[in-house]
């Protein structure tokens, strides 16, 4: 039979012809109005005035162009673009577009901004902070800025009364007010544009944690008029989840860019605010009108993808990793931009505070540090994305950081001194939590590398359990892992107070590493009081204070972290220049982008 | 014929509301989304965590809240979601074109060369065409898709230069304007491709093998030396019969293909709903989650009563059955 006749070239071009009409088929029809929003015009420029007596001016040679550039992410908590519904990892792009109330030049160097004087009382609980109010600082609606966004902004977070009715009418969930409690007060005054906010505790860390080197969005500045118009129209309604869909439709910032239309956890575009308020000439430390026309920024979860956008021009600076930085190395076109200090390694003996748990005694936990060959597994692993220095948070550009907090030195003979010290031989068996961290690659693979280190040097063997980061979690709040230990990440900090407090002071706080209310815990607690968090002073002493304490929390070692991690930012051949900053997460400092 | 309908539909309908139980009480089993939103630097605070069960309904007893969410969903009316705290149906119909296109394009590739190729495989049997288009079956379903669409989208995309590496390009919702077109048509490209590869492979091997048993069924030699030609012998006697399996197997391709692949929507940053599945699941999001597994059991379920119903159709003795 000679039926292969019928399968003639003409028969196969058919068959691919109508291939493609089916796709064009599929694609084809009418249009549709894009869901996406716009923000409204800026105007003004502002006037400039003398530069704030503390301000340390930054030369920055400007290459503006009004080219766009498009800038691919890694990934985003994909919640609300309204900053009290929204999750810390949303200010990748929050922070684009809103300025914070308190100005950095990165880490922990605050700088006059939204605010431009704060001062702590004696007793370190009460903060008065100045707003400025006289440089022509405006939203991007063209509503100047006033001491009522500042406060209004303090308030969704701060205040009993407002924060409470938010979560009663349903505009928020009721979680997002587990801070009103430490309020005492938050009042306008004492003087015209000042703010009086007391808490019923020492928080010496406030400036810091509603700064822009903080590490999630609650320091973002609302457009108080509109925020609160919004919310008159939402008052009395019940379960309204979209008492703010006004600014998510319009959002208004106050930064760099404004949000120009966004598809919320897929695309947002920016355009350039050329009246940025932040320059020298307005008398700040440093110009900050970004370089470039506008950023388009979308979300590619995977990094292949990311490199071959870059590869192929469509993409401008992508979020990298180490698997992909010698690919983008070899491009003669293409260069690196480091963002150091982003995330730190995190070694957690979880609950250790029973007295017939292996790790109780501090031998144990010391032992499996020296048994460690922490920079070999850095330096094979991670290469440059990776830094070998500091303990937990404290790394090293921050707060309290010294060399000699820097891990212990690898000696298996001492750690297997320490463990036989500590009663316990090979036969110990317990489990190492982790997971696939993005914003810290190879976790799995350093618990596999230290597992390896422990057999040689105290001779265990351990289980790895690779599990779903909000699963592990969990039962690590619940206190259903006790005696293992979790190898996880955590964004790196300037100011680490809150963590510390949180690990070792207070018995209620889910991820704590200590007991407080122990006779072990509650002497751990009370030391680090007495060597930092009990003192009311700033600057070198503050920074004194805290090397004591981190001293001693690396002696301890209820929790131990080695290393932390940077994050490359491949760049295309247009771009010639970014300057990430260190020490704080996520994507920062846009208008340092410039281009060839 | 209509009471066949009816009891196969009336079965679909107590297969779902089956499934809706299940679903509804193994997502509440994974954890308490309550406890997940709670911020863990902060008190474990008994009052706020009670408020925020009250106000996401979990305070009720389980079978209320499963009656409250089957009598809405019969609505389409998921509830809101946890986390991003919008209704779930909003945010499944906007991420819903995505997958939709994706889905057909990649089916109709996947039929449209898939189908001839496996119908010529059998024609040309243990020819170098056939070898050939056996070797690419055996790829298509043992390659994996993720390597294959990572390859793929590193050599055509960012070194070629071929084809877009990422995302549908400037459409929303259902329907390009007419400038978008061609832009939508080349995003959809690539992924198409991959997604078809497999479901390609599959259709061929199993067209090949039911085109096989034809050719050498008697119906089909009588027709032969009857000396009806080779065009009509394949085509009108042998494919259409060899093509019932093909579709039944295309039919529940094709419901899998809607629900959505996380694969797919990671690797080509592609934004449909298997990616919003993927957030509920991490998320302990229980409405989302459960609204996304109802709608791909849904759509299972409409697939699997359809093509009974045209095998009744066709076929008297299922109906008698």
């Amino acid at each position: 039979m000679k039926v292969s006749r019928i399968f003639s070239v003409k028969a196969l071009l058919t068959i691919a012809m109508l291939s493609a009409l089916t796709v064009g088929i599929v694609a084809c029809g009418g249009s549709d109005t894009s869901e996406s929003s716009s923000s409204a015009s800026s105007s003004a420029a502002a006037a400039p005035t003398a530069a704030p007596a503390a301000a340390a001016a930054t030369e920055t040679e400007s290459t503006s162009s009004d080219e766009r550039i498009t800038v691919l992410i890694a990934d985003l908590e994909e919640e609300r673009v309204f900053p009290p519904l929204a999750g810390g990892p949303d200010v990748k792009y929050l922070r684009v577009f809103m300025d914070d109330m308190f100005s950095t030049m990165g880490g922990g160097n605050l700088v006059p901004g939204i605010v431009n004087k704060w001062e702590v009382s004696e007793d370190g609980t009460t903060w008065i902070i100045d707003v400025t109010t006289d440089k022509g600082i405006k939203f991007h609606n063209g509503d100047p800025l006033t001491v009522n966004d500042v406060m209004v902004s303090l308030q969704q977070e701060r205040d009993p009364e407002l924060a409470t009715a938010w979560a009663e009418a349903g505009c928020m969930n009721v979680t997002e007010t587990a801070y009103i409690k430490y309020t005492k007060s938050l009042d306008f005054g004492p003087g015209d544009d000042q703010i009086t906010y007391a808490q019923n505790r020492v928080a010496l860390n406030f400036p810091f944690n509603f700064s822009q080197s903080s590490q999630d969005e609650k320091g973002l500045l609302l457009p108080g008029k509109f925020t609160m118009d919004m919310w008159d129209a939402a008052k009395g309604k019940e379960n309204n989840m979209d008492c703010f869909e006004e600014f998510e439709e319009n959002p208004v910032g106050s930064g760099p860019f404004k949000l120009a239309n966004y598809e919320l956890g897929i695309k947002y575009s920016f355009d350039r605010n050329d009246d940025y308020w932040f320059t020298k000439a307005n008398g700040f430390t440093e110009d900050r009108i970004p370089q470039v026309g506008g950023i388009d920024m979308e979300v590619i979860l995977e990094p292949s993808t990311r490199l071959a956008a870059l590869q192929s021009g469509e993409a401008d600076l992508i979020e990298a990793n180490m698997n992909i930085v010698p690919t983008i190395d070899a491009n003669d076109e293409h260069s690196v931009f480091w963002q150091e200090e982003n995330s730190m390694l995190w070694m957690i003996y979880i609950d250790c505070w029973e007295e017939d748990m292996w790790c109780f005694q501090k031998d144990a936990r010391q032992a499996l540090q020296y048994g460690t060959d922490t920079r070999a597994i850095q330096e094979a692993l991670y290469g440059k994305g990776a830094t070998h220095e500091g303990h937990g948070w404290a790394t090293s550009n921050a707060l309290g950081y010294s060399s000699d907090l820097d891990g212990f030195p690898y000696d298996p003979a001492k750690a297997a001194e320490l463990w036989a010290s500590a009663g316990l031989d090979d036969s110990l068996v317990f489990k190492v939590w982790t997971w696939e961290a993005g914003s810290f690659p190879f976790l799995p693979q350093v618990a596999e590398l230290m597992a390896a280190d422990w057999k040689k040097s105290v001779g265990i063997t351990v289980d790895i359990e690779i599990g779903d980061q909000a699963a592990i979690k969990q039962q690590w709040n619940n206190r259903s892992l006790p005696g293992d230990m979790l190898i996880r990440d955590n964004e790196a900090r300037y100011d680490g107070t809150s963590i510390t407090t949180g690990h070792y002071c207070n018995h209620d706080a889910r991820w704590r590493v200590n007991e407080p209310e122990t006779a072990d815990g509650a002497a751990r607690c009370d030391k680090i009081k007495e060597l930092a968090l009990n003192h009311v002073v700033t600057g070198q002493e503050q920074h004194d204070n805290f090397n004591a304490a981190y001293k001693f929390i690396k002696d301890e070692s209820m929790h131990w972290g080695p290393f932390y991690s940077n994050v490359p930012w491949g760049a295309g051949e247009r771009v010639a220049n970014y300057e990430p900053w260190k020490l704080v997460p996520y994507f920062t400092a846009p208008w340092t982008i410039s281009l060839k | 014929m209509w009471q066949y309908v009816l009891r196969r539909m009336g079965e679909g309908i107590i297969t779902l509301i089956a499934l809706s139980f299940v679903v509804f009480g193994s997502v509440h089993l994974t954890g308490d989304p309550a406890d997940y939103l709670m911020p863990l630097t902060e008190a474990h605070d008994q009052k706020i965590y009670e408020a925020q069960k009250k106000q996401m309904g979990l305070d009720r007893p389980f079978i209320v809240q499963y009656w409250d969410y089957i009598n809405s969903a019969i609505f389409f009316d998921f509830g809101t979601s946890y986390v991003i705290q919008k209704p779930i149906s909003e945010l499944i119909l906007k991420k819903l074109p995505a997958t939709v296109h994706l889905a057909l394009s990649g089916f109709f590739l996947a039929i449209i060369i898939g189908i001839p190729l496996g119908i010529m495989s059998a024609v040309k049997r243990d020819s170098i065409f056939d070898k050939l288009g056996k070797g690419f079956a055996v790829f298509g379903l043992a390659a994996p898709q993720f390597w294959v669409a990572i390859m793929l989208i590193l050599f055509l995309g960012g070194k070629l230069q071929w084809f877009p590496t990422y995302g549908r390009g400037d459409i929303q919702g259902w329907w390009p304007t007419i400038e978008q077109i061609p832009q939508t048509l080349w995003h959809l490209a690539l992924p198409s491709i991959v997604l078809a590869l497999s479901v390609t492979a599959a259709i061929m091997r199993l067209a090949r093998s039911a085109m096989l048993e034809i050719l050498d069924s008697d119906y089909v030699k009588f027709a032969q030396v009857k000396g009806l030609s080779n065009r009509l012998v394949i085509w009108r006697h042998a494919a259409k019969n060899a093509l019932i399996p093909v579709l039944t197997f295309g039919g529940i391709t094709l419901a899998g293909l809607l629900n959505g692949s996380v694969i797919f929507e990671v690797v080509f940053a592609w934004p449909g709903v298997g990616l919003l599945l993927l957030d509920g699941v991490t998320q302990r999001d229980f409405p989302l989650t459960e609204a996304a597994i109802l709608l791909s059991g849904f759509f299972y379920i409409c697939t699997a009563v359809i093509i009974d119903i045209t095998y009744g159709l066709v076929d008297p003795r299922v109906r008698a059955r």
